[in-house]
């Protein structure tokens, strides 16, 4: 950990708010992105980010400075993100509406922004194939690359639970994508004047 | 057909040996299960590594900072009212304590012979306090009165300001003054 990190850790910890403030500064994206990745939907993601500062503005004490602060921030997230879901009961409608979503860019360039939101509906649509723990670790494991111990320290699972909901995410995102190109391919068959 | 091990094989490409990737190869010619497999998880693997992080919105941190003042405003307002209650419940149980023990200890007739008596006896408890007042009034030196008007009220308004400084601290800092 940087020691500007480390020294804005322990201001926050005495209870200096400007310090906390900067630590949600720099990492924002990172909360913000696990929450859009594991709830779908852009609101709901920016909801539960700030959920997450808060709690970790009211836990800040608690925090052991040995563990990662990403790590620990992104457990937070993670956990609540998890309970979300649980409490929601995600409806396949809710699902075809994420896929549907188109998060506004700031980019000029029209082509990559279709593009980008094609790349994160595919993979938005994908990511709701999985259970919600099954997801955080997907999630963690390539967004972060968070090692499988650090997943099991931010899960609360065992390092071989870890490895077994890995691989199984990852041949169920496998079977998912093949059916998805599947249906695809069907799609414009069924579309294209030859047929 | 087993599709052990090649099945985790196929994730963890990497960490293969490469007699064990040669194996793999073997395996995935004559498996269209397992290849099928593969080809979809390159695929999602690709746009696992290739997407990128999704920014927060604008303003996120300002919208954190106004809603982390509302939020310890609504948890400083709980923290009084739990700090009020707890006062008020150790007056009530310290109260009931109280009458409970007087009625131990003090046979009911006697306490309700002793009520009748005291208002029986309040009218004229009132006219001789208030021949007290009149007399000790007449007998002090009006400058000693005047002192005594301004310490009492000296002493009230001191008492008052610490009471209404005390409760604004509460409402302000919360009863942790965090």
């Amino acid at each position: 950990m940087i020691n500007h990190e480390m020294d804005m850790l322990i201001r926050a910890q005495n209870g200096d708010e400007e310090a906390f403030t900067s630590l949600v500064l720099q990492y924002q994206n990172p909360v913000y992105n696990l929450c859009y990745r594991m709830l779908g939907n852009a609101q709901e993601a920016e909801d539960a980010a700030q959920e997450t500062f808060w709690r970790a503005y009211q836990a800040i004490r608690r925090y052991d400075r040995n563990r990662s602060f990403a790590t620990w921030l992104l457990s937070i997230a993670a956990h609540y993100c998890i309970d979300q879901q649980r409490k929601k009961r995600i409806t396949t409608m809710e699902i075809e509406d994420w896929m549907e979503e188109v998060i506004p860019d700031h980019t000029p360039e029209p082509e990559k922004q279709i593009r980008e939101n094609e790349e994160r509906q595919s993979i938005q649509s994908l990511l709701s194939s999985l259970n919600p723990q099954d997801r955080a670790a997907v999630i963690l494991r390539y967004w972060y690359e968070c090692s499988e111990e650090e997943i099991s320290q931010a899960l609360q699972l065992s390092v071989s639970a870890v490895k077994s909901r890995l691989h199984r995410a990852r041949l169920r995102l496998a079977q998912q994508y093949q059916s998805q190109q599947y249906a695809m391919t069907e799609r414009i068959r069924d579309e294209s004047p030859a047929f | 057909m087993s599709h052990l091990p090649f099945e985790n094989w196929i994730f963890d490409r990497e960490k293969l040996t490469p007699s064990q990737i040669a194996e793999l190869e073997a395996h995935l010619q004559t498996c269209q299960q397992c290849k099928r497999i593969q080809t979809g998880w390159k695929e999602v693997e690709t746009l696992l590594h290739t997407t990128p992080l999704t920014p927060a919105p604008p303003q996120f941190v300002n919208r954190f900072q106004a809603s982390l003042a509302e939020r310890k405003a609504q948890r400083q307002k709980r923290q009084v009212r739990i700090a009020l209650f707890a006062l008020g419940g150790a007056f009530v149980l310290a109260s009931m304590v109280f009458v409970l023990r007087l009625f131990w200890t003090v046979p009911p007739a006697r306490l309700l012979s002793d009520l009748i008596g005291w208002i029986t006896l309040a009218p004229q408890r009132w006219s001789e306090f208030q021949y007290i007042l009149y007399y000790w009034g007449s007998q002090i030196p009006p400058l000693a009165l005047v002192a005594l008007v301004f310490l009492l009220t000296g002493w009230s308004i001191l008492l008052l300001t610490l009471w209404f400084l005390t409760f604004q601290r509460l409402s302000k800092l919360g009863v942790r003054g965090q």
